[in-house]
C-alpha cells in the first residue's frame, strides 16, 4: 500500500525558487507543500550543504528530489510518511574499460544489493543505468557497462521499494540496501520449512501479525485468532481464566480422531494434550497459557494440501505456525510494557423467579396429583421463602481483575543480537473468592551472524511458570438451583451446613474445595545454518520441550456435607512431559535457465515425546489442616501413566518460477508413527501445486485497474495420527484398584490392522488486487474427502468391548468457500481506514457409506447428511388433551424408538467470519472487530432431559406451557414424576425440537490507541509512548435465548467482558 | 554437485535407514501384552483376580455389586425403592426404554467379565505355562464365564454364545437359544470341575475352587430341570465335609464363614459390600433406600431367627420401614465379603432336587437342617408332597431373601411368576418373565431380536 502512497507523493508537484539556501531550508520547504516531513539518519549528512540554488515551477517531487539529493550522493526513500535521506553507499567503483571500440569508453560497475532488513543478498534485482540493464545474481551482485563516469542507478524488486543511487567513478563496488516494501502482496509468509511471499505462494496460507494479537487483551494467543482468519473456527469452552480453546481448520476433517491442527512453534511440535488432569476435566489449565502472546511476531495457518503436505501425516487438520518474535539488530532498545483490565459476566440467566419457581412446581404436583410433603417438595415447604438467592450474581457477579506487564531488551551489532524479555501476568476469576491463573515468562535470544554469513546460529530459553487455582467444581452448575431458601455463610465466614445446605448442597463449599496447578516449561531451542554454497544450505532445527504440571486438590472436611460423613480428601498429581524434536533440511535454489528458477529442499524429522504421570489420590483425613500432606491421609491409593510417541519422516520439496509468472510446486513426504501396527507404520503423502500470475501477461500488464492477478491450484494428500498411543496393542493394564493385591485386565481388542487415515485435499484459489492494492480480494475453494478415516467403529458390547479402531468405510466430503476481502476506502494524510471481512461457508457431507442401514451407525449418520447430524424424532408440539410433548411416528408402527428417527440437523457453523476497520487519524487509531457464526444451537427448554417443575430451575420463557385441556402451548405440562410426560420430555430432547438458532454476530474487539507526540516524548525521555484501551466480547447480537450463543451452557461460564487499559514505551 | 548429492544422501540415511528401529516405543510400565502375561504363573494369576475384580469395578447396583439382589428382587416381590424414580418400572414389571440404561448396564458388563474370561482362556492355550496352571486359568476362566451366562439367560433369555476374544465373530452374532447356552455352561462346569482342585488357589475364598464350580453346575441345573445333575453337584458338595451351616445367622455373611463356597471381595478401601451400602441406612435419621415388601416380612414365623438376624425395621415419618441386614457392615474396616454362593442354598437345591426325583425323604431331612437352624421345628417326615413344594418355597423365599434375585429366579423356574405376580401387580404380563434385550443394543447389532411384549 505504501508503494502507492509513493506514487502518489513523488507525483504530487512542487514549487521551489531558492538561491544558495541550505538544504534544511529547502527541506522544509517541500514539507510544507506536500506534508511530508524530512527525516535525515545522519544530521551531519546535510548540515554543510548551503548552497542550494534551485528554481521549478510544479515539477514532480520526484525529480525535485532527484535533483536536490541524487547529485549530492544522498539517496532517499518514503518510509511511514516521510522522506528519508540516508548516504548513498556508494564507493561506487568503475574501472576504465578499454574496449574494441576506442570511440566509447565504457565502464564497468560492480554492486551488491542487500535487504536492508535482514542484509540478505537479493537476487533478480533489476539493476538500470540510462537504458542498460542487469540482474544481481544468487550472492546480490550485478555487473553492468555504463557510458558515463557518473549517473544514477535504479534498483527495483519485487517486494522491496525502488531505489535510486547515485555512483561516480572512483569507487569499486556499491552496495546498496533495498527497503521492504509495504505492499501486501510482498509481505512474507511463513509456510513450511520456508518463508515465502504472499506474490509468489502457491498454498493457502492465513496470517495474523503481532499488531492484531496486541490489539486484543487475551492471554491465550489462540483467542487472539477467534473470527480472523477465513477457514478457521476457534472456539471458547468457558469464560473461566485460563479456558481452553478448540481450533478447527476447514471443519472437522477426522469423524472421531483428534481434530486439533499441527500447532508448530518456530518449527517445534507444541502438543495440545499437556496430560494435565486438571485441563482434562475442566477444560481449563490450557497449554497456550504458558505462552505469552506479546512474544509472538507472526501466526500463519496452513490449510490446503500444498502448504500442509510438506507436514504429511500430521497436517490433516492443517497447521498453525507460530513465529515468535527474533532478536533485532541495531541500537540497544528497551520497551516497558503494561496494561490492566477488568472483566466480567456481561449478561446473567435470567431465570424463574422465586414465585414463578414455586409456581412450576406447585403445578407439577397438581399435574401429578400428588400432594407435596417434605419428602418430595422440600423446595416448597422446608425452605424459607424470606431469603432469595440469586445465583448468577453469587456465583458469577464478581468483577475480574487482571494485569499485564513486560519488559523487554534486545539491540546488538550487526553481527550478534539478543533479545531479553519478561512478563508477568494475572487474571482473577469472576467466581468468588480468590482464585485465578497467573504467569511469569522469560525469554532469552541469542543470535550470530547474518543470513550472508557462511555460519549463523541462534539459540532461545523460553521459560514459563503457570499457576492456576479454581473450584473443584464448575460453580456454574448451581445456575438452576432452586432460586432461594440458602443461608450459605454464616455471621463468622463459615459454610453453613443446615437442613436446605444439607439436602441441596452449599455451592459455595466449592470454594474450600480448590485445585491448584503450578506449571512449568521450558523451551530450548537451537537453529543453525551452515552455507556451502551460495545457493547451497543446511541448517538444523532442534528443539526440546520440558514442562511440567504439579497439581493437587485439597476438599477439607468442613467443606462437605456433613449428611455424606466424608472426611477431608486430597488428589496430588505430578505430569511430566518431556519431547524433542530434530530437523536437518538441505536447501538448494537453482538457475536453470534465464527467467526459471528452482528451489530444491530436502529434510527429515525426528521427534519424540514422553509423557510421565503419578497421582496419589488420599482420603480419610482426620485433620484439615494436614491436607497439603500425603502424610496425613488415612489411605492413598497410587496410580500411574506413561506414554511413548515417536515419529520419524523425511521430506522433499521443489518450487519452480517460471518467467515470475507460472509457479510449480511439487511435495513429498513419507512418514512412520509409533502410534500403528509394525506392517501399517509408513505412509507416503504428497502433493502437487501450480499457481498463474497473469497479470503478468502483457496484455493485463499495464492494467490500470487490476495491479495483481493470481489464479492458484493444490491437490495432495495429508494425514492425521491423532488417536492415541498404542491403540493397536491387546494390552492388560494394572487395573486401578486390585482384587486381593494386583490385577490385570484387559484394555481392549487385538486390533493390528488400522492403517493411517488420508485425506485428500482440492484447493483452488483466486487472488486479486485492484488500484495498486487499494481493494484486495482473495478466494479460495476447497474440497477434502476421505474414505479411510479412522473410526472407534461402534461395536455389539457382547464382544466385550463397546467399539473397535478401524478404518471408516464410508466416504466424507468437506468442501468450503473462503472469501477475504481488504481495501482502503479512505487514505488521506492524516485518516487512513482500512477495512476488511473475511467469510467462510463450510458443507460437511456424508457421501457413501457401504451397508449403512445393516451396520452400528444406522442410527447416528444418515448418506446425503453431514457428519454432525442429529438423528432424532420429528416434533409435533404439545397435545392439547393431555399436555405431553408429541413426536412423529415415522415408521407408523405404533411405538417411539430409534427406527423413527430422522435427521434433525446439526450445531456446526454453516457460515462464520468477522469485519475488521481500522481508523487512524493523527495519532488516534481505532480498531473494531465484530465476528459472526450462523449455525444452530440447542435450545435450552426443549433440550433439557428434565421435565419442567422437577426441582430445577429454568430460564424464565416457560409461561407459555401447558396447564390445562385444551391449551395450545409451546412446552408441555409440568410433572415431577416419572409417568408418561417424562417419556415425553425425553422424545422431545431428542427432537428437532431441540435445534434453535444460534446465530450471533459479536462486537468482539475494541482498540483504541494514541501515539504520544513526538516532542512530548523527547520531554518525558521516552521514544515512544503509547496508551491504549482495548474491549473484548463487548456487545453480543443474536436471537438464541440461552445465555450464550458461544458456550450455549446454562451451566458455564460465558465469554467474559474484558476492558483493558494499558500503555507501551520504548526508550 | 557432487556434494549436495552427498549431504542428501546422508541425512537420508541417518533419517529413514539408521533408526529403524526408532519407532519401536517403549509401553506403559502398567501395561502388559496379553502374550507376556501368561508367560509366568503368578502373572496369570493376577489376570485371573483382574477377571474377577472387574465385576466390582463399575461401581454399584451392577450385576455383582448388589445389581442382581435389587433389580430382580423389585421385580419380583421382595423390595421397593423409597423413593419415585424410574426403578418403579421394576416394581412394576413394566420395563421401557427409561431403563435401558440400567438393562444395558448388565449386558454389557457381563460380556465384559465374559471377555476377560475368553482372554484368559486363549491366553493360556497360547501359552507354554505348565499343565497344571493351565488348568487352574481355564478352570476358572470357564467358572466365571458360565456363571455370567447363567445370569444373562436368566435374565434375557436367549443371549449370543461368545466364546472367543475375536469380534470378527463375536460381534456378528445373533442370540443363541437359551438351552444351548445353558448345555454349554453344564459342560464347561463339567470340565472345570476336573480343572480345579478342591482347595483355593489362594487360600481364601476369594477365587472358586472345584466346589464352587459344582456349586454353581447345582443352581444352573435346577434351575433347567437337571434335576439329576443338580442333586449330585449339590451332594457333592455337602458331602465334601469341607463346609458347614453356621449355627448363629449374625456370621452368616462374615469373611470367614464357614458356610461360604464362594464369595467376591472389595477392591478398593472405602466399604464393605454394596449389598450393606444398599440396604444399611446412612444413620440413623435416615430412611433405608430400598425397603422390604410388607408381605415377606411378615411371612416369617414370630419363632423364626432370620427374622430378627437379618431383617430391621425404623420408623420413618410415621411409615414402619423394613431393611434386609444380611450385609451389616458400612464401615471402612473390611469384615464382610460379598457371597456367591453358600452352603445352605445348595441344601435347598438338593431338597428340590430330590423332591423332583421322588425323594421327599430326602428332601425333609435337607429342609430340615435348614429350618433347624433358623429356630423352626423341623417337618415330619410324611409330610405331603403337595405341601413340601410349597415349604420349599416359602423356605427358599425367607432363607435366600435380598439375596442374588433368588426370589424372581425361583418363581420363574417354578412358573409361579403370573400367579404370584399378577396377583400383585396390575401392569404385568406373561411376557415380563424375560426381561427387555437393551435397546441400545439392538441398535448396534441389528442380528439381535427383542423379546416377546417389548416390540
Amino acid at each position: 500500500m505504501l508503494l502507492h502512497v509513493h506514487a502518489n507523493v513523488l507525483a504530487q508537484r512542487i514549487s521551489l525558487n531558492e538561491k544558495k539556501a541550505s538544504l534544511q531550508k529547502v527541506m522544509d520547504k517541500i514539507s510544507k507543500q506536500t506534508g511530508y516531513d524530512f527525516l535525515v539518519l545522519d544530521y551531519k549528512l546535510i548540515s554543510d550543504i548551503k548552497d542550494i540554488t534551485i528554481q521549478i515551477q510544479k515539477t514532480p517531487l520526484k525529480e525535485a528530489l532527484d535533483e536536490l539529493l541524487i547529485s549530492r550522493n544522498l539517496q532517499y526513500n518514503i518510509e511511514d510518511n516521510s522522506i528519508v535521506i540516508r548516504e548513498a553507499r556508494r564507493v561506487a567503483a568503475v574501472r576504465n574499460i578499454l574496449t574494441e571500440d576506442v570511440q566509447q569508453q565504457q565502464y564497468e560497475l560492480q554492486g551488491e544489493v542487500r535487504s536492508l532488513a535482514d542484509g540478505q543478498a537479493i537476487e533478480g534485482a533489476s539493476v538500470t543505468v540510462d537504458k542498460k540493464h542487469t540482474l544481481t545474481d544468487r550472492e546480490g551482485r550485478f555487473t553492468i557497462s555504463v557510458d558515463k563516469p557518473t549517473g544514477v542507478l535504479t534498483i527495483k524488486h519485487i517486494g522491496y521499494n525502488e531505489q535510486r543511487v547515485a555512483y561516480e567513478n572512483t569507487a569499486t563496488l556499491i552496495e546498496i540496501s533495498l527497503i521492504p516494501s509495504d505492499n501486501i502482496l510482498d509481505e512474507a509468509v511463513v509456510i513450511g520449512y520456508g518463508i515465502t511471499t504472499k506474490r509468489f505462494n502457491t498454498g493457502s496460507v492465513a496470517s495474523i501479525g503481532s499488531k492484531d494479537i496486541a490489539a486484543q487483551p487475551v492471554s491465550n494467543p489462540l483467542a487472539a485468532l477467534q473470527g480472523r482468519l477465513p477457514g478457521v473456527i476457534v472456539e471458547q469452552n468457558n469464560g473461566l481464566p485460563g479456558a481452553k480453546f478448540s481450533v478447527q481448520i476447514r471443519g472437522r476433517n477426522s469423524i472421531e480422531q483428534g481434530n486439533n491442527p499441527l500447532f508448530l512453534i518456530d518449527g517445534i511440535p507444541f502438543d495440545v494434550d499437556n496430560g494435565s488432569n486438571f485441563s482434562n476435566t475442566f477444560n481449563v489449565n490450557s497449554p497456550f497459557n504458558m505462552i505469552n502472546p506479546d512474544e509472538i511476531e507472526r501466526i500463519d495457518v496452513l490449510k490446503d494440501a500444498e502448504a500442509t503436505s510438506i507436514y504429511g501425516s500430521r497436517g490433516a487438520n492443517g497447521v498453525v505456525l507460530i513465529t515468535t518474535k527474533a532478536a533485532l539488530r541495531g541500537r540497544l532498545q528497551f520497551h516497558v510494557f503494561h496494561n490492566s483490565g477488568i472483566s466480567n459476566v456481561s449478561q446473567m440467566p435470567k431465570v424463574l423467579s422465586p414465585e414463578k419457581f414455586r409456581e412450576l412446581r406447585r403445578e407439577a404436583f397438581k399435574n401429578d396429583k400428588v400432594t407435596p410433603t417434605l419428602g418430595n417438595a422440600r423446595d416448597l415447604i422446608g425452605l424459607d421463602t424470606n431469603i432469595v438467592n440469586d445465583w448468577g450474581s453469587i456465583i458469577m457477579g464478581k468483577t475480574a481483575h487482571s494485569r499485564n506487564s513486560s519488559l523487554s531488551l534486545e539491540g546488538g551489532s550487526d553481527m550478534t543480537s539478543f533479545r531479553l524479555s519478561g512478563a508477568l501476568y494475572s487474571e482473577g476469576n469472576v467466581y468468588p473468592g480468590d482464585d485465578g491463573v497467573s504467569r511469569a515468562s522469560f525469554t532469552s535470544i541469542l543470535s550470530h551472524g547474518r543470513p550472508r554469513d557462511r555460519l549463523s546460529i541462534s539459540t532461545g530459553l523460553a521459560y514459563s511458570y503457570g499457576k492456576t487455582s479454581q473450584a473443584v467444581a464448575e460453580l456454574a452448575e448451581n445456575l438452576n438451583k432452586v432460586p432461594y431458601g440458602f443461608r450459605l455463610i454464616d455471621e463468622g465466614g463459615r459454610l453453613v451446613w443446615d437442613d436446605a445446605t444439607k439436602n441441596y448442597g452449599n455451592p459455595l463449599s466449592y470454594l474450600y474445595q480448590t485445585f491448584e496447578s503450578q506449571n512449568h516449561r521450558f523451551f530450548p531451542t537451537l537453529r543453525a545454518k551452515y552455507r556451502f554454497m551460495s545457493n547451497l544450505s543446511l541448517s538444523l532445527n532442534t528443539g526440546l520441550t520440558y514442562d511440567t504440571y504439579d497439581e493437587s486438590s485439597k476438599s477439607p472436611k468442613m467443606a462437605k456435607n456433613p449428611n455424606e460423613g466424608l472426611k477431608g480428601s486430597a488428589s496430588f498429581t505430578n505430569t511430566y512431559n518431556l519431547s524433542w524434536n530434530i530437523e536437518p533440511q538441505v536447501d538448494y535454489t537453482w538457475s536453470v535457465a534465464s527467467g526459471i528458477d528452482a528451489a530444491f529442499l530436502v529434510g527429515g524429522t525426528l521427534t519424540r515425546r514422553t509423557m510421565n504421570n503419578n497421582q496419589m489420590s488420599a482420603i480419610n483425613y482426620e485433620n484439615d489442616a494436614l491436607l497439603g500432606t500425603i502424610k496425613g491421609a488415612g489411605s492413598v491409593t497410587p496410580s500411574d501413566r506413561y506414554s511413548d510417541y515417536r515419529y520419524q519422516g523425511g521430506f522433499a520439496r521443489v518450487h519452480l518460477n517460471l518467467k515470475k509468472q507460472f509457479l510449480i510446486g511439487a511435495s513429498a513426504r513419507r512418514d512412520g508413527s509409533s502410534r500403528f501396527a509394525v506392517d501399517n507404520r509408513y505412509a507416503f503423502f504428497g502433493a502437487l501445486s501450480g499457481a498463474w500470475i497473469f497479470t503478468e501477461v502483457p496484455l493485463l500488464k499495464e492494467s490500470k485497474y487490476l495491479s495483481f492477478g493470481k489464479l492458484r491450484a493444490s491437490y495432495g494428500t495429508t494425514g492425521n495420527d491423532q488417536i492415541g498411543d498404542y491403540m493397536y496393542l491387546d494390552n492388560y493394564k494394572i487395573a486401578n484398584d486390585g482384587y486381593n493385591g494386583i490385577s490385570l485386565q484387559p484394555m481392549r481388542l487385538y486390533n493390528p490392522t488400522y492403517g493411517w487415515e488420508q485425506f485428500r485435499k482440492l484447493d483452488v484459489g483466486l487472488e486479486l488486487s485492484f488500484w495498486d492494492s487499494r481493494l484486495s480480494l482473495n478466494a479460495d475453494y476447497y474440497k477434502n474427502t476421505s474414505d479411510n478415516q479412522l473410526v472407534q467403529y461402534s461395536l455389539p458390547d457382547q464382544t466385550g468391548f463397546a467399539s473397535i479402531l478401524k478404518n471408516f468405510p464410508g466416504k466424507v466430503r468437506n468442501q468450503g468457500f473462503e472469501l477475504a476481502v481488504t481495501g482502503h476506502p479512505l487514505r488521506t494524510e492524516r485518516i487512513r481506514w482500512t477495512s476488511g471481512i473475511n467469510i467462510s461457508w463450510h458443507r460437511n457431507k456424508l457421501l457413501a457409506f457401504p451397508d449403512l442401514e445393516s451396520s452400528t451407525y444406522n442410527s447416528s449418520y444418515a448418506v446425503g447428511q453431514p457428519l454432525d447430524i442429529m438423528m432424532g424424532f420429528r416434533f409435533e408440539g404439545v397435545d392439547p388433551q393431555t399436555g405431553n410433548y408429541q413426536v412423529t411416528d415415522t415408521n407408523g408402527d405404533g411405538t417411539f424408538n430409534y427406527l423413527d428417527y430422522v435427521p434433525i440437523g446439526h450445531f456446526r457453523p454453516r457460515f462464520y467470519g468477522g469485519l475488521n476497520n481500522t481508523l487512524s487519524i493523527g495519532s488516534f487509531s481505532m480498531d473494531i472487530f465484530f465476528q459472526f457464526v450462523q449455525q444452530n444451537g440447542r435450545h435450552p427448554i426443549y433440550s433439557s432431559l428434565s421435565p419442567l417443575g422437577s426441582g430445577l430451575n429454568v430460564l424464565d420463557i416457560v409461561d407459555d406451557r401447558w396447564r390445562k385441556e385444551g391449551d395450545v402451548a409451546s412446552y408441555a405440562k409440568a410433572t415431577r414424576s416419572f409417568n408418561a410426560t417424562r417419556t415425553s420430555y425425553q422424545w422431545a430432547s431428542n427432537s428437532d425440537a431441540v435445534i434453535t438458532d444460534a446465530s450471533y454476530l459479536r462486537l468482539k474487539n475494541i482498540n483504541l490507541m494514541y501515539s504520544v507526540p513526538s516532542s512530548i516524548c523527547s520531554k518525558l525521555g521516552v521514544k515512544r509512548l503509547t496508551l491504549s484501551l482495548r474491549g473484548q466480547n463487548l456487545l453480543t447480537l443474536t436471537k438464541y435465548m440461552g445465555l450464550d450463543p458461544e458456550v450455549q451452557s446454562l451451566r458455564s461460564v460465558p465469554p467474559l467482558r474484558i476492558w483493558n487499559f494499558g500503555a507501551n514505551l520504548t526508550f | 554437485m557432487n556434494n549436495i548429492f552427498y549431504i542428501i544422501g546422508i541425512c537420508s540415511l541417518v533419517l529413514l535407514q539408521g533408526c529403524k528401529d526408532f519407532l519401536t516405543v517403549d509401553l506403559p510400565k502398567d501395561q502388559l501384552n496379553r502374550a507376556n502375561v501368561f508367560t509366568d504363573k503368578s502373572t496369570a494369576h493376577t489376570a485371573l483376580n483382574g477377571m474377577y475384580g472387574l465385576t466390582q469395578q463399575f461401581g454399584g447396583g451392577r450385576m455383582f455389586t448388589g445389581g442382581l439382589t435389587i433389580y430382580p428382587g423389585m421385580y419380583a416381590d421382595e423390595l421397593y425403592y423409597f423413593t419415585a424414580s424410574n426403578r418403579d418400572e421394576f416394581l412394576e414389571s413394566n420395563l421401557t426404554q427409561q431403563n435401558d440404561g440400567t438393562l444395558a448396564a448388565f449386558w454389557i458388563e457381563g460380556y465384559q467379565y465374559i471377555y476377560a474370561a475368553n482372554s484368559c482362556i486363549e491366553g493360556a492355550l497360547d501359552s507354554n505355562l505348565d499343565e497344571g496352571v493351565k488348568n487352574t486359568i481355564i478352570g476358572e476362566a470357564y467358572f466365571m464365564r458360565s456363571l455370567v451366562y447363567y445370569y444373562l439367560t436368566e435374565l434375557f433369555g436367549d443371549v449370543p454364545l461368545v466364546l472367543s476374544t475375536d469380534y470378527r465373530k463375536s460381534g456378528t452374532m445373533a442370540r443363541a437359544a437359551k438351552q444351548d447356552v445353558v448345555k454349554k455352561i453344564l459342560t464347561d462346569l463339567q470340565d472345570a470341575s476336573h480343572l480345579l482342585e478342591a482347595e483355593y488357589r489362594d487360600g481364601v475364598k476369594n477365587s472358586p475352587n472345584r466346589y464352587a464350580v459344582q456349586a454353581l453346575a447345582a443352581r444352573v441345573a435346577l434351575q433347567n430341570g437337571e434335576d439329576q445333575l443338580a442333586f449330585d453337584h449339590a451332594d457333592a458338595i455337602i458331602r465334601s465335609d469341607i463346609y458347614e451351616l453356621e449355627s448363629e445367622l449374625s456370621k452368616v455373611f462374615l469373611r470367614e464363614s464357614k458356610e461360604t463356597i464362594f464369595q467376591l471381595t472389595r477392591i478398593n478401601q472405602l466399604f464393605n459390600t454394596w449389598e450393606s451400602t444398599f440396604f444399611v441406612p446412612a444413620n440413623s435419621s435416615s430412611s433405608p433406600a430400598y425397603v422390604l415388601q410388607q408381605d415377606l416380612v411378615h411371612s416369617f414365623a414370630p419363632t423364626d431367627k432370620r427374622r430378627s438376624a437379618w431383617i430391621e425395621g425404623r420408623l420413618y415419618s410415621g411409615e414402619q420401614l423394613y431393611h434386609p441386614t444380611k450385609y451389616k457392615a458400612r464401615t471402612t474396616v473390611l469384615t464382610e465379603d460379598y457371597v456367591l454362593f453358600r452352603l445352605a442354598e445348595q441344601y435347598l437345591i438338593r431338597a428340590e432336587a430330590a423332591l423332583r426325583l421322588d425323594r421327599p425323604d430326602l428332601a425333609i431331612v435337607d429342609l430340615n437342617k435348614i429350618r433347624s437352624r433358623s429356630g423352626l421345628e423341623k417337618l415330619a417326615l410324611d409330610t405331603l408332597v403337595a405341601d413340601l413344594w410349597k415349604l420349599l418355597l416359602t423356605e427358599r423365599r425367607q432363607e435366600l431373601f435380598a439375596e442374588l434375585g433368588y426370589r424372581w429366579f425361583d418363581l420363574k423356574r417354578l412358573g409361579k411368576a403370573d400367579e404370584v405376580l399378577g396377583a400383585l401387580k396390575p401392569k404385568w404380563k406373561s411376557t415380563a418373565v424375560h426381561w427387555m434385550i437393551p435397546w441400545s443394543q439392538i441398535r448396534k447389532n441389528p442380528l439381535l431380536t427383542q423379546n416377546e411384549g417389548y416390540e
